[in-house]
């Protein structure tokens, strides 16, 4: 018979996703010429709105 | 997909000035309660030179952790909880009709067993691009997203600073978002 999947059983999020330890990830350097800031387009925002048929309900126009 | 959740009212607590000599001004402090997850939440919408808003939330539960914005509260009630969060902004801007403002998704921390997530695009900020386009127009804000350090910024098409002046102020305030540290 096939073993329950309990709770036990299952990995942890950052097992699943191998992500780093709290010790040896904690610090990345990134370098300042590297943060550059990507334009949403005034089409992204409207396709995204429409898509979620949300485009009567903004917080802010 | 829709994200059509009403989110919480928000409580005024108080507006802390910075006393120090940085480009941070004070802050403004909310809070909220999520019946769902049965637990407080703390807003803080921290005002900069440049008429810059850096919006952060933690559970209130965490506040004394100094992993309190990386905590995975795992009960759920996200949609409200993000919204309830992004209601200061609207209110924040009937004071200040020509602030900007940014959010800097933090990483999450697995406690179980002490693991970090990477930082670039990282879980919280895949959900904020996601987000703050449908719910913020391109009207009022210009939207840019910093994937590398996950990273959002409303910038105000009334700001008296242009968005190098933004990037600069935070680049020369918060050197751990370049090294990243928590």
């Amino acid at each position: 018979m096939k073993k329950a999947n309990t709770h036990k059983d299952k990995l942890s999020k950052g097992e699943r996703l191998h992500w780093k330890p709290l010790k040896e990830g904690i610090t990345i350097r990134v370098s300042r010429d590297a943060v550059y800031g990507r334009f949403v387009s005034e089409h992204e925002i409207r396709n995204r709105q429409q898509g979620s048929g949300n485009s009567n309900n903004l917080l802010v126009p | 997909m829709t994200f059509d959740y009403p989110g919480y009212p928000l409580k005024f607590i108080q507006r802390d000035w910075c006393r120090d000599s940085s480009d941070h001004i004070s802050t403004y402090i909310y809070k909220f309660y999520s019946p769902i997850t049965t637990y407080h939440y703390i807003v803080r919408a921290e005002y900069h030179k440049h008429d810059v808003f850096a919006i952060k939330f933690y559970c209130k539960k965490d506040r004394k952790s100094e992993y309190k914005y990386s905590k995975i509260v795992n009960r759920g009630d996200l949609g409200n909880i993000i919204m309830s969060c992004a209601k200061v902004i609207p209110l924040l801007l009937g004071d200040y009709p020509r602030a900007s403002f940014s959010f800097a998704a933090s990483r999450s921390i697995d406690s179980s067993n002490n693991t970090i997530e990477d930082a670039p695009d990282t879980q919280r900020f895949r959900m904020y691009k996601y987000m703050i386009p449908i719910k913020f127009g391109f009207r009022t804000f210009n939207h840019i997203a910093y994937d590398i350090i996950s990273s959002y910024l409303l910038h105000n098409r009334n700001s008296e600073s242009n968005q190098s002046d933004i990037e600069n102020m935070f680049k020369n305030s918060y050197t751990n978002l370049y090294s990243l540290t928590l």
